[in-house]
Formats: C-alpha cells, sequence, structure tokens
C-alpha cells in the first residue's frame, strides 16, 4: 500500500502505531474506506478493533498518519464531530437524561439533526418523552440512542458492538433501519461486530484486523471471487491439501476447505463448491490467534 | 435553531440543570423554606414568651413591651434598630451561604467525574461540542449560576423571615413593616449580597480549578484524591519542617495552598485566607452603633491583593489542565 494518504478516501490510515504499555495495540495499521461503503471491522478480542475506532474518532493519540473525512482525528477533533457521529460499545446514556430533554440537546448543539425525523423514530417505539433512561430497559436506551443517531445527517457513521445486549428482534429491526432508513451513497458506516452473520448481507466491504495489523481488506465481491469453500470427498482429500488450504474442518464426514485465491475449475475437480460464511471465514484467517 | 457557540453554551449549562438539579436548586430552596419555617414559629414563640412577663411596673400596672416600643420617647432607639435590621437582615441567610460552599465542592468534585464513572461521556463525546465548551459550562455552574441560585433563595429567605417578623409584632399591637420599608437598606441588602459575587467567583477560582481537575483525571475515589493529596502535602511539609528545624513554611502552606484548594468554594473564604481583611474591631468602642462592617467594599479590597490574582490565575491554569484532562484522558 502507498504511503500517501488518499485524499478521497472518507477514511485514509497509514502506519497507524499505538501502545499500551508494552503490548501493541495497533502495529502498523493501513487502510482505506472509500465514501458509500458499509465496512466490517472484524477481529478477534483484542485485535485494535477499539483502538482503531478511538483513533478516526479522536479518543485516543497514536503514532501515524490519518485522515476522516479530510483531516486529523487528533488535532481537529471539534469540526469533525459535526460530520462524524459514533455509538461506542460502552456509551450508555445517563440515567437523569429524560427523552424530551435529550431531543432537545441534541437539537441544540448538533447543526446537522432533524428534530422531527428522531420524533418518527421514537413514535415507533414504547419511549414517551417524559420517560427518564433510569427507568428504562437496555434495549429502550439503545432505542434511544439509535433514534439520536440516526436523525444526525452524518457524512461517516461508527458504530461499535451497535447491538451488544440486544435481543434478535431488536437486533433485525436496527439493521434493517440503518439500511432502509439512513444510509445512502453519501454516507459512509464503519461496523465493528462479534455478529458477524448478522451483518454479512449489509456489509460491502471487509477489514480483518489480527494483533493491530490489517490482514485482509476487500469489498464483498472481491472476497466472493477469492474465497471458495469446496466439500472434498475422502479420495480427494491429499490433492486438496496439496492446494494449501487456509482451513478445513468437518460436516458429516466429509472435509469442508477454504481455499484463497485458487481457481475454481481446479477446485470443482475436487468437490462441491461453496462461498464460505465471513463466520467460517473469519475463523479460518484467525486461527490461532488465541495461542 | 442555531447551533452557535454561545447558543451551544445555553444547551451545556441546561444539561448541567438537568443532571444536578436536586443539587443546585432544590437543595437551597428546601433549606430556605426549612428556615423559614423554623425562624417564624422561633420568633412567635419567643415574642409569646416575652409577653408573659410584663416589660416594667409602673405604679402597680404592668406595661408590655409594644407600649414601650410605641412611645414617643422610645423612637429614637426605635429607629436605631430597625436600621440595624434592615442593614443586616441578610445575614440570616448565612446557613445558605454556608450550603453553596458544599454544594459547590461536591459539584465540581463530580463534574468531569460522574459521566465517566457511568460512561455516558462516550456519548457527550459524540456530539459536536468541544471540550473546552464542556468544561467552561462547569465552570460557569459552579461560579455563576450555582452562587446566583443560591443568592435569590438567600434574598428571598432572609426578606421571608423580616416579613414574618414583621408579622408577628404586628399582630402584638408593634407595626413596623411601614417604617422598615421605607428604609433604603431593606432594598440594598439584597444587591449588596449580589455585589459580592465577582469577589466570590476570583476567591472560589482556585478550589474550582483543583477540584475540576481532579474530578477529570482520577479513576477513583475523586473525593480521597481531591483531599488526601492537599493533606499529604500538609504532612510532608510538617515533616521536612521537623527535618530541618524550620517553622515558617507550615502556616503559609495551610493557609495559602491547602486551604485555598479545598476551602475556597465557600463564600467569605478571602477572610479566611487573608485575617488581616477584617478590620479591628476594639471592645471599649460601646458607643459605636454595633460595628459597622461594610463588607461589600471591605470584601472589594481582597481584589487589590495580589494572593487573589495569583489564586485565580492558579485556578485558571488548572482548568486548563481539566480541559486537556478531558481532551485525552482515555476512556474504557
Amino acid at each position: 500500500m502507498n504511503t500517501e494518504l488518499d485524499k478521497n478516501s472518507v477514511i485514509s490510515a497509514r502506519a497507524l502505531r499505538k501502545q499500551y504499555g508494552k503490548q501493541a495495540a495497533l502495529d502498523g495499521v493501513s487502510f482505506d474506506i472509500a465514501p458509500g461503503r458499509i465496512v466490517g471491522l472484524i477481529g478477534p478480542n483484542g485485535s485494535g478493533k477499539t483502538t482503531t475506532l478511538k483513533a478516526i474518532l479522536g479518543l485516543t493519540g497514536f503514532e501515524g498518519e490519518l485522515s476522516v473525512l479530510g483531516r486529523d482525528p487528533r488535532l481537529q477533533r471539534d469540526a469533525l464531530m459535526e460530520d462524524v457521529c459514533f455509538i461506542a460499545d460502552v456509551a450508555i446514556l445517563p440515567g437523569w437524561l429524560k427523552v424530551s430533554d435529550a431531543v432537545d440537546f441534541v437539537a441544540g448543539v448538533h447543526p446537522r439533526f432533524d428534530r422531527s425525523k428522531a420524533e418518527r423514530y421514537l413514535a415507533l417505539t414504547k419511549l414517551s418523552p417524559t420517560m427518564k433512561v433510569r427507568s428504562m430497559s437496555k434495549g429502550m436506551v439503545v432505542q434511544l440512542h439509535l433514534a439520536l443517531v440516526m436523525a444526525i445527517d452524518a457524512k461517516l457513521l461508527v458504530l461499535d458492538e451497535p447491538t451488544l445486549g440486544l435481543d434478535i428482534l431488536y437486533r433485525k429491526q436496527f439493521y434493517q433501519n440503518l439500511l432502509e432508513d439512513y444510509f445512502d451513497e453519501n454516507k459512509t458506516i464503519v461496523i465493528t461486530t462479534h455478529q458477524i452473520e448478522e451483518v454479512e448481507h449489509i456489509l460491502s466491504d471487509l477489514l480483518f484486523i489480527r494483533d493491530g495489523r490489517i490482514v485482509l481488506a476487500a469489498s464483498m465481491e472481491e472476497v466472493g471471487e477469492r474465497y471458495v469453500e469446496v466439500m472434498v470427498g475422502p479420495q480427494q482429500l491429499n490433492a486438496a491439501r496439496a492446494l494449501l488450504p487456509l482451513g478445513e474442518r468437518s460436516v458429516f464426514g466429509k472435509s469442508v476447505m477454504l481455499f484463497d485465491g485458487v481457481s475454481r475449475e481446479q477446485l470443482a475437480l475436487l468437490g462441491e463448491l461453496h462461498a464460505p460464511s465471513l463466520a467460517d471465514l473469519f475463523v479460518a484467517t484467525m486461527k490461532g490467534s488465541y495461542q | 435553531m442555531s447551533t452557535s457557540p454561545a447558543n451551544k453554551m445555553r444547551w451545556l449549562i441546561r444539561r448541567e440543570l438537568w443532571e444536578h438539579k436536586g443539587m443546585l436548586l432544590w437543595t437551597p430552596v428546601l433549606i430556605g423554606i426549612v428556615m423559614t419555617v423554623l425562624g417564624t414559629l422561633l420568633t412567635a414563640a419567643t415574642i409569646a414568651n416575652t409577653k408573659l412577663k410584663t416589660a416594667l411596673t409602673v405604679n402597680g400596672e404592668p406595661v408590655s413591651w409594644s407600649a414601650i416600643f410605641n412611645t414617643m420617647s422610645f423612637a429614637p432607639h426605635r429607629k436605631q434598630i430597625l436600621e440595624t435590621v434592615a442593614n443586616h437582615y441578610t445575614n440570616v441567610a448565612a446557613p445558605l451561604f454556608l450550603a453553596l460552599g458544599f454544594l459547590v465542592f461536591f459539584y465540581c468534585l463530580g463534574a468531569l467525574y460522574d459521566d465517566r464513572r457511568d460512561r455516558s461521556v462516550l456519548f457527550w463525546k459524540s456530539l459536536p461540542v468541544s471540550d473546552t465548551q464542556t468544561v467552561l459550562s462547569k465552570v460557569i455552574v459552579a461560579l455563576l449560576v450555582a452562587p446566583l441560585i443560591v443568592l435569590a433563595t438567600a434574598s428571598l429567605t432572609a426578606l421571608a423571615l423580616l416579613l414574618a417578623l414583621s408579622g408577628v409584632l404586628a399582630a402584638n399591637g408593634i407595626h413596623v413593616l411601614g417604617e422598615l420599608a421605607a428604609l433604603p437598606g431593606l432594598y440594598l441588602g439584597p444587591v449588596r449580597l449580589f455585589g459580592l459575587l465577582p469577589v466570590y467567583c476570583l476567591w472560589a477560582l482556585p478550589t474550582v480549578g483543583w477540584l475540576l481537575m481532579v474530578s477529570g483525571w482520577a479513576r477513583s475515589k475523586v473525593f480521597i484524591w481531591a483531599v488526601g493529596v492537599p493533606l499529604l502535602l500538609a504532612i510532608l511539609v510538617v515533616w521536612i519542617d521537623k527535618l530541618t528545624q524550620e517553622q515558617a513554611n507550615v502556616g503559609w502552606l495551610q493557609i495559602n495552598v491547602i486551604a485555598r484548594a479545598l476551602l475556597g468554594t465557600l463564600p467569605g473564604s478571602w477572610y479566611i485566607f487573608e485575617p488581616g481583611l477584617s478590620p479591628q474591631v476594639s471592645a471599649t468602642d460601646h458607643g459605636a452603633p454595633l460595628a459597622q462592617l461594610d463588607l461589600l467594599a471591605n470584601s472589594w479590597s481582597s481584589l487589590t491583593l495580589p494572593a487573589a490574582w495569583l489564586g485565580a490565575a492558579a485556578g485558571a491554569a488548572m482548568i486548563w489542565v481539566a480541559i486537556r484532562l478531558r481532551r485525552w484522558r482515555e476512556e474504557g
């Protein structure tokens, strides 16, 4: 990857480094995110996901070069926050906050907040204007937070485990709203999550991060072309292993192997071809992470 | 609605009031109400008690206090008493000013800590509000909004108590309300109180700065840090003094560093830090009509002391550190 920051990218990172004590949280992270994409930043615990997001949001210092919407988040965070919105995994709304006050406050300080849109979202929930966060369930708090955030016309939305702790109904609803009501070609969304199967179908790009390094950066189309899963019969096992599969697991006595960049014609001779799920791709890529 | 910096500041201050309504508004109001009710009852009880005893017995006839108070010959004394009351009635609000010291202290201690503890800081940081604006909104609440609420409550409480006193007296045949209302002191009292606010701000600034800095820095146990560090410093200096057999440093440090870091939010703290400020009242001055300490002018004169401005500068520097901490302290 070239070392110049890409001016056309929404986010352009070059050789980001960050140490926590002796542990390198970021060990030379470089990537570009183009406008109008939905990018999944995916990695195991402690891989540097959250630190990367914090760097993007100007919440942490780091070495290296980083441009977010043309600005350096270390120096121009205040201006950046007019165009960037985020939900941090641990962000909680304070207990004393009333629904109506929350809407008033964001409307008062955010130039890109659409009050009527927030009220429309809130009307779809059980939240009433006088309700305080203290008396809400976890799901309701997230609903309020999302109603506020989705009413902000931000150019970049960063979501760090946005659905953590929510039940499946809320999670489905959330991603549906995100795609149908929020996302458009002028917006860019970066999501981290452990629930890979839930975001699989909405992502346009994938960034795998491991031990503070980006190990895979590709669009979903590229991923579909590069990675193929083959159900290999017992007779072809040795021939298949000779092609150096990324991973191998057995399902109902058959070996399922994941290949990176091997031609489909060649693989078709070994057995039945499948598109791998992101979860399987993730497991194969991150093998040995915790060793 | 515009999102100009001034408007953002207005919303930030409103946000502080939402969060601390109980502390900043209801505590002083409640104290004011309790004082008014207790004061009224106490006055009524005292006067009822006094009425039982006659003031004088003239030719075997009992003469009541009200009769004496209403006589012509008592008029000069009466005028003097009323003037003293009109000029000093706001002093009854002293408990509220003591409360203000505690309110501002604990407000500052939690100001940059509470939202880090409950982690909602990341929500506030996701909005286009700079850390400078956030911290300054808290300084404004500590130094202006909270004192103004207490000053208003104090003025109303003092007036209410004065009215209660007049009412109780009137019920006993002593009518003073009309005369009191004609005295300028009655109206100047609250004005003088509000006139002390700039002095208060300057002298409170070091404590506010120190507490905000600790509040923005400590990961837990803010109170222990805020109070413990100055105390440890004191112990350290005592120890050094013992070793070097010097005695000079302790007293200076206690007043100029430790007390100013912790006690500045108490109204009138400048009399603690600068004992030389209070005018010498001679005990033999019996003739003087109640030693007239002009609190307002005297307090303002404290601003000629370099210590006031050095402390304020130190306070401002610590607020600057608090802003940097708010910007760069990592959460989670």
